[in-house]
């Protein structure tokens, strides 16, 4: 009996010994995790631990891509990916739409104006010239790809931006060069004379493309992106607060804002303007948003024009045709487009969609006056 | 039958000998899970400041929302704090009827109200007279006099944005109504230095043509065009004051007439818009002495010197481009005192934001970049439109703007960031969206106040050179480099230049070093900060070796 009872006794004892040395092993973990959160001394495992946790940290970085300045705000609970978004932009860029690039396929493509045949084009550069001649057609040749020689002669970009003699600018335009352009099945036709330039939606194809590297980021729960001021905002905030988007004021030499946007989740807005490039001769300002049927800078009425729209390319494009048509036309695109728009006229009012009435603030109330539209 | 009892005994005991040790396993278990807590009420500390954070951002946003326009959207997260907002106020109370005045003290000066009570409750509370600078402040805190008499109490919420008037009237109402004093001082800044009249120009004849000038206003430049036809001045019209605020520059503008009338920029500045007014006249005198006949030397006239100067400031600066603004601003209280610094990669290196707050108002933005000068002085417009509303919360992104002034706008955040604490408002309840801790969210201590240079103080023999002296010393993950700013003898300031340790424990480290250091105007015996001890010993060690290069 007194065997059998010790024997009990030990086995409870290991019972009640081992439970208790599990329950203990429990609150020493808990707190040696503590300890070492706070102390600099053991912060190995704090690195990975705060990817583990789920904190949301924002990470910055601004670069050059696609010819302009680029910045980068990602909200993520993993690493800072900023220079691969980079690197995708300059892959776009590479790919895509540089004509200087031999290897693009934008520059291939030029090449064989003039080849009944055409030349094979890959998917994506299908759908992206497709979408831009959509544009052309709809805005009845306000936007036109086909505009990049006479864009050349101006060189607003360039070194030494001048006023091109009339007969130059004559003997390249071509009244609505965009037509003649032939593009199916992955197969493009341009007649001679004629060459392809996404300048114009270039920096919106841009944002449609981080958006794609974003969307295969899962830890990446919200971003802003600036491509050389077309913007993209992806997700939230944080704190779930609104993206607030400035546009710029067009008399303030581009640094300052005249009104902010706030925009919720994922949206593309572009702002053209005739203050962005441009240079002075004789006390005149000729800005870099050409009219495609003059060959000069458009004079509209307008200056500036900014459209948010449902991806980069819209927008950017949308930006460009309305900045030429003018503010009745233009909002008559806008609508077609089912994308919203603020239009800035050259005395200084301001006309919004009615999407927009609610979300937009105009800050510089002195100098702008915010018109109501007749719709 | 027996046997079946023995066995169910036998099946009993060990259950009985398991209770006990159940128990006190329980209990063992219980205490570690206790400790769980505590880390959850660690974690939630770090909860409440996000908390805050996300009250501060919505009470930002209110501000926004109350100017103008009323947006759905915004209502949509605001609706989820309109709850909580609505009881933040105390209970009804009865008061006694009766006409009564009452004084309280505002944002530069006093308040007067008159309240009449009816039927125990309060019916109505006017404003009678108000200090000048007060004026838009008080139109802005009125909503507290809706809150009052909604609530029949005098425990309100402030208005965000204009919270000293806001106190103001709470306390002339309760003067009013209870005979309280309010012993309060004006929250204004120290009187911003009263404008030096702009000197008086000599008018002259002019010469036919359009000329631009500028001027400092407020804010920031202020240009003009000013047209000249047979001699005589046609046409002046703003070109741009994007630093100045819309009713001061609508106030200002009217002097325009004046010069267009008397033919001379020598006209009154226009009261209570008295920078706004001496931008403008500047920079008409500045456009004007362009066009002066021959013969006159052109005068370098206030528009003309403000520009040398700015362009001097940039260029002494050393291998990276400094530009230093100073201003004073409105009045949101928001921040921590001290200067936090922050930054965001540039294309060209790190662009740096070192923001200095005092009194909870941003005093003072340095933008270091290495950059090129012109792109800096683009971007520091902005820079003066962030000290002029005091936030760059709100603005994630500017639309249409081909420089990078967002990667400023960026810098400066961060700057901000480490620099927020809790609103003006009353304390905040439940959070709206579910807020993760951050690391860079801690509240900082506020900093012991500097011994700052006054004029005419003569330091006792000090064993540094004025001057600022950079140097470099080894903290948790590298280098840090810190500079060190030696003003009248005395060590004014210490400024984060580059640094690779974790955020969250080296601004730890900072504030904690940095006030010792400067309260004992030495770097020996400093305590490190526990938990930060590297990033302490690399802060301390690099202000020692620059120190050492400032000592005579």
């Amino acid at each position: 009996m007194k065997q059998e009872c010790c024997k009990k006794i030990r086995l409870w004892g290991i019972i009640f010994l081992t439970s208790l040395f599990f329950a203990g092993c429990q609150a020493e973990d808990t707190s040696g995790e503590y300890e070492q959160e706070t102390t600099q001394e053991d912060v190995q495992t704090e690195k990975s631990q705060s990817t583990d946790t789920g904190e949301i940290h924002s990470y910055t970085q601004s670069d050059i891509a696609m010819g302009t300045i680029v910045t980068s705000n990602i909200y993520t609970t993993g690493e800072d990916v900023n220079s691969e978004i980079f690197d995708v932009l300059k892959q776009v860029e590479n790919t895509y739409i540089s004509w200087r690039e031999e290897d693009s396929e934008i520059a291939r493509l030029n090449a064989s104006a003039g080849n009944e045949q055409g030349v094979e084009i890959s998917g994506k550069l299908e759908e992206m010239l497709q979408a831009t001649l959509d544009i052309s057609e709809k805005s009845s040749g306000a936007l036109d790809p086909t505009l990049g020689k006479i864009s050349r002669l101006w060189d607003i970009d360039g070194e030494n931006p001048r006023v091109p003699a009339q007969e130059e600018i004559t003997s390249l335009l071509k009244a609505d060069g965009y037509k003649n352009v032939f593009c199916e099945n992955q197969k493009a036709v341009l007649p001679a004379d004629i060459s392809i330039d996404l300048g114009a939606v270039g920096k919106g194809i841009g944002c449609d493309e981080v958006r794609s590297f974003l969307e295969n980021h899962q830890e990446i729960t919200g971003a802003v992106i600036s491509v050389g001021g077309s913007i993209l905002t992806y997700g939230a905030k944080e704190n779930d607060s609104l993206w607030g988007v400035a546009i710029t004021d067009p008399l303030s030499g581009g640094e300052n804002y005249m009104g902010v946007l706030y925009l919720e989740g994922e949206n593309y807005v572009s702002t053209s303007g005739d203050y962005e490039k441009y240079f002075e001769q004789d006390g005149v300002r000729y800005h870099h948003i050409l009219d495609p049927k003059t060959g000069y800078p458009a004079r509209s009425g307008l200056t500036s024009v900014t459209i948010v729209a449902k991806n980069g390319l819209l927008s950017d494009g949308l930006s460009t045709a309305c900045f030429v048509l003018g503010l009745e036309e233009g909002m008559k695109l806008v609508e077609t487009y089912n994308a919203e728009a603020i239009f800035i006229d050259t005395d200084q009012n301001v006309y919004a969609t009615d999407g927009l009435q609610d979300k937009f603030e105009l800050t510089s109330k002195e100098t702008y006056h915010l018109q109501e539209l007749q719709q | 039958m027996k046997e079946i009892l023995q066995k169910i005994r036998a099946l009993l005991k060990p259950v009985l000998y398991m209770i006990p040790c159940a128990a006190i396993a329980g209990a063992a278990f219980f205490a570690a899970t206790n400790r769980a807590a505590a880390n959850t009420a660690v974690a939630l500390d770090s909860y409440d400041i996000s908390k805050i954070e996300l009250a501060l951002k919505e009470s930002q946003q209110a501000k926004q929302e109350s100017t103008q326009i009323k947006t759905s959207t915004q209502k949509k997260s605001q609706s989820k704090t309109s709850d909580k907002k609505s009881s933040q106020h105390g209970e009804a109370q009865s008061f006694v009827d009766g006409t009564y005045e009452g004084e309280g003290v505002g944002y530069a000066g006093h308040i007067k109200v008159k309240v009449v009570v009816k039927d125990s409750k309060i019916v109505s509370i006017e404003v009678t007279e108000v200090e000048a600078d007060d004026g838009p402040f008080v139109s802005k805190a009125k909503g507290v006099i809706d809150s009052i008499l909604e609530y029949q109490t005098l425990d309100v919420d402030t208005v965000s944005g204009a919270t000293y008037s806001s106190k103001g009237i709470i306390a002339a109402v309760r003067n009013a109504l209870e005979g309280v004093e309010d012993t309060s001082e004006t929250a204004a800044p120290p009187a911003k230095p009263a404008p030096t009249a702009v000197p008086q120009f000599e008018d002259s004849k002019y010469k036919d043509g359009t000329y631009y000038g500028t001027g400092t206003g407020f804010g920031g430049e202020v240009k003009v065009k000013v047209v000249i036809a047979d001699g005589v001045i046609t046409e002046i019209t703003i070109e741009s004051a994007g630093g100045e605020d819309g009713s001061y520059l609508a106030r200002a503008k009217t002097l325009i007439a004046k010069v267009l009338e008397k033919q001379s920029p020598n006209v009154d500045t226009v009261s209570g818009a008295t920078y706004t007014s001496n931008g403008i006249i500047s920079a008409i005198q500045n456009a004007l002495s362009q066009a002066r006949q021959e013969g006159d030397d052109s005068q370098e006239t206030g528009g003309g010197t403000d520009k040398t100067q700015y362009e001097k400031e940039a260029k002494a600066a050393a291998s990276t481009n400094n530009s230093v603004i100073a201003q004073e601003a409105a009045e949101d209280v928001v921040y921590n005192d001290g200067t936090y610094t922050g930054s965001a990669k540039g294309f060209r290196g790190d662009t740096q934001a070192t923001v200095t707050i005092k009194k909870s108002k941003i005093e003072k933005i340095s933008i270091s970049s290495q950059d090129d000068e012109a792109f800096l002085k683009r971007a520091m417009t902005l820079v003066d439109v962030i000290i002029k509303q005091q936030t760059t919360e709100g603005i994630d992104v500017v639309t249409g703007a081909t420089y990078s002034s967002n990667g400023i706008l960026n810098s400066v955040k961060d700057a901000l960031k480490k620099a927020m604490k809790n609103g003006d408002t009353s304390e905040d309840t439940t959070p709206t969206a579910t807020p993760t801790p951050r690391p860079t969210s801690t509240p900082r201590p506020t900093p012991t106040p500097r011994p700052t240079s006054a004029p005419g103080e003569e330091p006792q023999e000090s064993p540094y050179n004025d001057g600022t002296y950079e140097a470099s010393a080894v903290g948790f993950n590298g280098n840090m480099t810190i500079a060190v700013t030696i003003h009248n003898g005395i060590i004014t300031q210490i400024e984060v230049k580059k640094y690779v340790d974790d955020d969250e424990f080296f601004w730890d480290a900072y504030d904690g070093v940095c006030p010792q250091i400067l309260d004992s105007q030495s770097a020996d015996g400093i305590d490190t900060v526990s938990g930060a001890t590297y990033s302490s010993k690399g802060i301390i060690n690099a202000v020692i070796k620059a120190l050492q290069q400032a000592k005579k």
